[in-house]
């Protein structure tokens, strides 16, 4: 007998309804942080107008959510696929409940109740001044690839489907309308938002229909028979030819986002979090809610329909360069968003705890948010690319409904527009032409998060960077004004990530920006961050709240188990993947991924030192 | 008003006068900016690009830089903090 969608759906939303009361409310906000309705969060206390300044749960959550998400929820369990559905699955719920929302949540409270501080800084508190500068340093470092790699990511997007950027240049200053009108105008919320929704609709409408061409545009510019002519008539191979007529009309356009996009992420971090961050995270959160809400009654309509997907196809299926790659320990390298990411604690301990206008908020915020990363990942690609899997109507449509051999983007699309789809035929409509809008709209919810990410971590950047140099604060104010100051923060990690993201490689026959070199080594970089993140959050209950037992455990544990199998993975990744790398990204990344062990072995080393001399305290 | 408030004014507004006139532009022709097409150039056996000259049109550039006032604009005009938000943390101490 197979397994109907329903099934899954209900046991996916019991687990998580659980998990956020019990795991979530009880235990962590209420036995471990202790959250305190009356005590001043650093929005309130050290209130700027610039980065401290609290926010309504509501829009907080959607900033976070918006933040956090991208593409990683998304992306990585449509390529876990490849294991069958009921392995990446049992990660995400795992990952999800035990670790990642955990991490999110205490990283979010720890930064809390320390003014603001990341939790990079929160190191030293429980594994003392080294520790915070190796962490601070390591993630400043991560941050750079992630503003290089979404600068590309958007440059490439907008390059090769002008539609988003119409969509991009129409959304932002329709944000920066709401919050003029709900901040400056005192017009009602309500009517404030249905008025820009109204317009945000039309927005997508417009961009659907109008594209914004800069440069060259090359999708409708290089006929196939121009390269091959040019190939037969110079003697040089088809793929060398098309590289060429690549770089004459796809380059410029590239570099041109590069630095339109690069300009955008360096104003929109450097502006108070108010004018821009807030009222565009807002609408992020409607865009966020309509893509979940879809999916959630589309599931419910399609109810019966099977998961024609295998359960389960091998341990180790080729994945990192087509190498056979086992479950345990890859799988944190594979999903990572959709279980537990090192990104979201800096995230949670950089803009979020600024924003916090009270401690019951974080709950929702931070393991709230995280779950609904996780309900993502289940309800939105897992399932729909399950019960799309060579299913009839999909095949009559498109010919074949084999999504293993998409890519994962496709995965995903095509398996959300098939629910979608699916469930508007059971009322009557379509199915073809359900399945195609909502594709659609599946791929403008992916591209909206996007710059959210881009301007998210390029202000955290300038935080990482403001909290290296708070030595010099003391020693120079002078000094460390002129380097530490928030447009001078802001635009070094613009001009890193643009040097980065600029230059192009070719890399097996295709153009890319040349942060690919070194992008190997980014899950390997993030997922340490969970674990050491995790292990400073587990450090500071032990050591500070002074939690001990059995709840101090269900901390630990995890906490252990992730950093062992993220630490496996790498040394599994140095010796099994990285030989089959692209020679030109081999060495960059292979070095990124050896330092990072090397650091990750002192840094284990100073956890050990802190939870000793912890132990030797006595307990609360 | 000052004269900070003045200049944020003028840059909000032409902000909103070159995103209008972009937006206008595409919806009169269906796109913003122009299409190019690579061809083969027999002759010199070299790889050309006709239909546009090198760089941006009109109507993009405009549009872009429309976007980039409109975000810096208002915050020049209205550069401090909402009082809607200084009521939320009691007065505000900036």
């Amino acid at each position: 007998m197979s397994v109907v969608m329903i099934e899954i759906a209900v046991i996916v939303f019991v687990i998580y309804a659980i998990a956020y009361i019990y795991y979530g409310r009880n235990l962590l906000e209420r036995r471990v942080v202790r959250a305190d309705p009356n005590r001043k969060t650093p929005a309130i206390e050290k209130f700027d107008g610039v980065d401290y300044v609290p926010a309504n749960k509501y829009v907080l959550y959607g900033h976070h959510f918006a933040s956090i998400a991208g593409a990683g929820p998304i992306v990585g369990p449509a390529i876990a696929m490849a294991y069958g559905w009921f392995l990446p699955l049992l990660w995400v719920l795992f990952g999800n409940v035990f670790i990642g929302a955990v991490h999110d949540y205490l990283a979010l409270m720890a930064s809390v109740r320390y003014g603001g501080l990341s939790i990079m800084s929160i190191s030293e508190n429980v594994m003392g001044r080294k520790a915070k500068y190796i962490f601070l340093v390591y993630v400043y470092s991560a941050l750079i690839l992630v503003v290089a790699a979404f600068l590309s990511v958007a440059a490439v997007l907008y390059t090769i489907e002008p539609k988003a950027a119409t969509q991009a240049i129409i959304y932002m200053p329709l944000a920066l309308m709401l919050g003029v009108m709900v901040y400056r105008l005192n017009i009602d919320v309500k009517l404030s938002t249905a008025i820009t929704l109204i317009l945000a609709a039309l927005g997508f409408y417009y961009a659907y229909k109008v594209p914004l061409l800069v440069g060259y545009h090359p999708a409708a510019s290089i006929p196939k028979e121009t390269v091959l002519a040019y190939a037969n008539a110079t003697g040089i191979d088809v793929i060398h030819a098309q590289l060429k007529a690549m770089k004459l009309v796809w380059e410029p356009t590239y570099h041109f986002w590069v630095v339109v996009l690069a300009l955008y992420a360096f104003i929109a971090a450097s502006l108070p979090v108010w004018y821009l961050l807030q009222p565009r995270d807002y609408l992020n959160a409607y865009l966020l809610w309509t893509f979940i809400a879809i999916a959630g009654v589309s599931a419910i309509l399609v109810f019966n329909e099977p998961l024609r997907l295998p359960a389960y196809t091998s341990f180790a299926p080729p994945i990192f360069q087509k190498q056979p790659t086992p479950f345990w320990p890859a799988i944190p390298l594979i999903i990572a968003c959709g279980a537990l990411s090192g990104f979201h604690s800096v995230v949670a301990s950089g803009t979020s705890s600024k924003q916090l206008s009270s401690e019951m908020d974080a709950l929702l915020v931070g393991y709230g948010g995280m779950l609904t990363e996780g309900a993502v990942s289940s309800l939105a690609v897992i399932l729909p690319i399950s019960i799309a899997y060579q299913a009839p109507d999909l095949v009559k449509l498109l010919g074949s409904a084999d999504l293993l051999k998409m890519n994962a983007i496709g995965r995903f699309a095509t398996g959300y527009g098939y629910m979608v789809g699916e469930a508007v035929s059971r009322l009557g409509g379509s199915f073809g032409t359900a399945f195609s809008v909502f594709k659609l709209f599946s791929l403008i919810a992916l591209a909206t998060f996007i710059l959210t990410t881009l301007d998210t971590a390029t202000r955290l950047a300038r935080f990482a960077w403001q909290e290296m140099f708070d030595w010099l604060e003391e020693k120079s104010p002078v000094a460390y004004r002129v380097i530490a100051n928030r447009w001078s923060a802001s635009i070094l990690a613009v001009l890193f990530g643009a040097v980065m993201a600029y230059p192009t490689v070719v890399i097996g026959g295709k153009l890319f920006g040349a942060y690919r070199v070194v992008w190997p080594a980014f899950a390997g970089v993030n997922q340490l961050m969970a674990a050491l993140a995790l292990l400073t959050s587990a450090l500071w209950v032990y050591a500070i709240l002074r939690i001990r037992g059995g709840t101090a455990w269900l901390i630990m544990v995890p906490a252990l188990f992730l950093w062992l199998t993220v630490t496996v993975a790498l040394g599994w990744w140095l010796v099994v993947v990285m030989p089959h790398v692209p020679a030109i990204q081999r060495a960059g990344s292979g070095i990124i991924v050896a330092v990072s062990l090397l650091l990750n072995l002192v840094l284990i080393g100073l956890f050990a030192k802190g939870l000793s001399s912890a132990s030797k305290a006595r307990p609360a | 008003m000052n004269g900070r408030a003045a200049l944020g004014a003028i840059v909000t507004i032409l902000g909103v006068i070159f995103l209008i006139y972009g937006i206008a532009y595409g919806a009169a022709n269906k796109k913003i900016g122009t299409y190019a097409t690579v061809k083969f150039d027999n002759a010199t056996k070299t790889l050309k690009v006709e239909g546009k000259p090198a760089g941006l049109d009109r109507e993009s550039a405009t549009l872009i830089l429309g976007w980039f006032l409109i975000l810096v604009g208002p915050a020049i005009w209205v550069g401090e903090v909402p009082a809607t938000i200084k009521g939320r943390v009691g007065g505000g101490a900036q």
